[in-house]
């Protein structure tokens, strides 16, 4: 089922663009109060653009994503407003739409606002701040994940069937699972970042949320532009794939939910169902790219908010002063380092490629974190707004539950995508990475698995 | 051709930024060891005057970017070249 015939796995009938977009708005109208997953929307535009196209249908002109809403995370540039990153100082941005935006626009996807993000894709909320957090749709007293927050919750409580994102440290991946959504970061170069205000240029990649998949498949085609050829799926059909699994047991000390095992021996079972071989390997080098990743991101982060940061200390937020402000904790010798690593383990990982054809690891071990542990000052308890820089910061590079940040160090395009639920209701997901510019080979695992399950179609009953 | 032109445009974009970021943390970070002066005096040379609690709290933070500076050193000793 593609996303020009029916965001909504309807194939007996035809819905306009004008009849989609309005769904779109009804149903944002009705949730975001209690989810904030929409920092901004463009109602009237959105109706107009649905209009005109409903008329270029009219005229025979076909489009892939033909009246297919989509929701923008507020770090890229549109035409309809500038981003605000969720910020009191906000980025300097042109009225213009990003690279991105503007491939799904030309393939008729419909831009109806722009989605929450933590404050420039960074830190997490605060309740100090004029912004409401993102909630995650599966429990209000969650939060949504980050950063790409706002654009996971939106999808996942059917406002939009897509959702453009961006992953720097695990942007994309991180809030997919917390809110039970597909997810992908495409293979470096494939999305241009142009238009995107950026948190870590060496690092950041642009890429699609969606419910399955096949649907990010889609997406990506757009995206990647007209010389990007159109992937072809397996279709379910995985012989003669290789797939190394690394449950990371080494790598951090949070114990793991009751759920998160059973669902990891689920999705090795369904995969080998599916005809590939799927055995244990271990990924070189882990907790090191892992540091070097989050070195070259913090150093990046800080050189691009350094004017600004020191003219409004105060305005940014306290979780986002910490994490900017350790960038200025390494020395040129520990970054040039940092990319030196980089460059070794990508060799290592390239021989463990020549052996797999991709790797599952987990995204997190837990389902999604409270509003009450990111910051006591969410559930009213007393704290002081100082102690939060360092634990937003270690929170930030460490986030022991969490497994994203190798991945950004490398050149391998990763899926997210939903594999069961938490003791107490809440998605769980895993990741599965390939070799550089095998982007199909990582969508057509996940697709695979999706085939035989139904993890990625569950909604939360709050807004189903 | 139209997507040719954009993609180089983003290339230079993200070329330029990079080059800059580098250029900016090897400017203003090699005089400092992280090691040898005060957390305030490091963040004041960035610009950052953080409060004195804000200050004490990061040290904390400078802690754990010593130990990640390490490992990544400790794993891979790549020489000098």
């Amino acid at each position: 089922m593609t996303l020009a015939i029916s965001e909504n796995g309807r194939s007996d009938e035809y819905d306009s663009c004008v009849e989609r977009v309005t769904r779109s708005l009804q149903a944002a109208e009705r949730l975001n109060p209690e989810l904030n997953a929409f920092v901004s929307r463009y109602d009237e535009s959105a109706r107009v653009v649905a209009e005109e196209l409903d008329r270029a249908v009219c005229l025979g002109r076909g489009l892939s994503l033909l009246g297919v809403p989509v929701g923008i995370k507020d770090v890229f540039e549109t035409v309809e407003g500038k981003p605000r990153a969720q910020s009191l100082v906000p980025p300097a941005a042109q009225l213009r739409d990003a690279l991105a935006v503007s491939r799904l626009r030309r393939a008729g996807a419909i831009v109806v606002g722009k989605t929450a993000t933590t404050e420039h894709a960074a830190g997490f909320p605060d309740p100090d701040k004029p912004f409401a957090p993102p909630r995650n749709p599966w429990n209000l007293q969650r939060w949504a994940g980050g950063s790409s927050s706002g654009s996971a919750s939106a999808v996942a409580a059917g406002i939009v069937p897509v959702a453009l994102g961006s992953d720097t440290g695990g942007s994309l991946r991180v809030p997919a699972a917390f809110c039970g959504v597909t997810a992908h970061m495409p293979s470096p170069g494939i999305v241009p970042t142009d238009g995107l205000f950026p948190l870590s240029p060496e690092l950041d990649r642009v890429g699609p949320l969606a419910r399955s998949a096949a649907h990010c498949a889609e997406v990506l085609g757009v995206l990647g532009g007209e010389e990007f050829k159109p992937m072809t799926l397996s279709g379910g059909d995985l012989r003669g794939l290789r797939i190394g699994v690394d449950l990371l047991r080494n790598h951090t000390d949070i114990t793991p939910d009751p759920s998160f095992g059973p669902a990891f021996e689920h999705l090795q079972e369904v995969l080998s169902d599916c005809g590939a071989e799927v055995f244990d390997v271990s990924l070189p080098s882990y907790r090191t790219l892992s540091n070097a990743s989050s070195i070259i991101m913090l150093c990046e982060a800080l050189a691009l908010h350094r004017s600004r940061l020191s003219e409004r200390w105060v305005d940014y937020y306290g979780s986002t002063r910490g994490v900017l402000s350790m960038g200025a904790f390494f020395s040129s010798d520990e970054l040039a380092q940092a990319r030196r690593v980089k460059v070794h383990v990508q060799g290592l990982l390239d021989e463990l490629f020549s052996r797999v054809d991709a790797v599952i690891t987990p995204v997190s071990l837990v389902g999604a974190t409270s509003f009450g542990d990111l910051d006591p000052r969410f559930d009213s308890l007393a704290s002081q707004p100082e102690l939060l820089l360092p634990r937003a910061a270690r929170a930030m590079v460490e986030f022991g539950a969490v497994h994203t940040r190798y991945w950004n160090a490398t050149s391998s395009p990763v899926t997210a995508f939903p594999i069961g639920f938490t003791h107490d209701g809440l998605p769980l997901g895993a990741q599965v990475a390939a070799g550089y510019f095998r982007d199909s080979v990582a969508l057509s695992i996940a697709e695979a698995f999706q085939e035989r399950t139904s993890w990625h179609n569950q909604k939360p009953y709050l807004f189903a | 051709m139209v997507a040719r032109k954009e993609n180089e445009t983003a290339s230079r974009h993200a070329i330029h930024c990079s080059a800059k970021c580098f250029t900016l943390n090897r400017g203003f970070l090699t005089d400092h060891d992280g090691v040898k002066i005060s957390t305030e005096d490091l963040l004041a040379s960035f610009g950052l005057h953080p409060s004195a609690a804000e200050v004490a709290a990061l040290e904390d933070t400078r802690k754990l970017a010593a130990e990640m500076a390490k490992n990544i050193q400790a794993e891979f000793d790549l020489g000098d070249s």
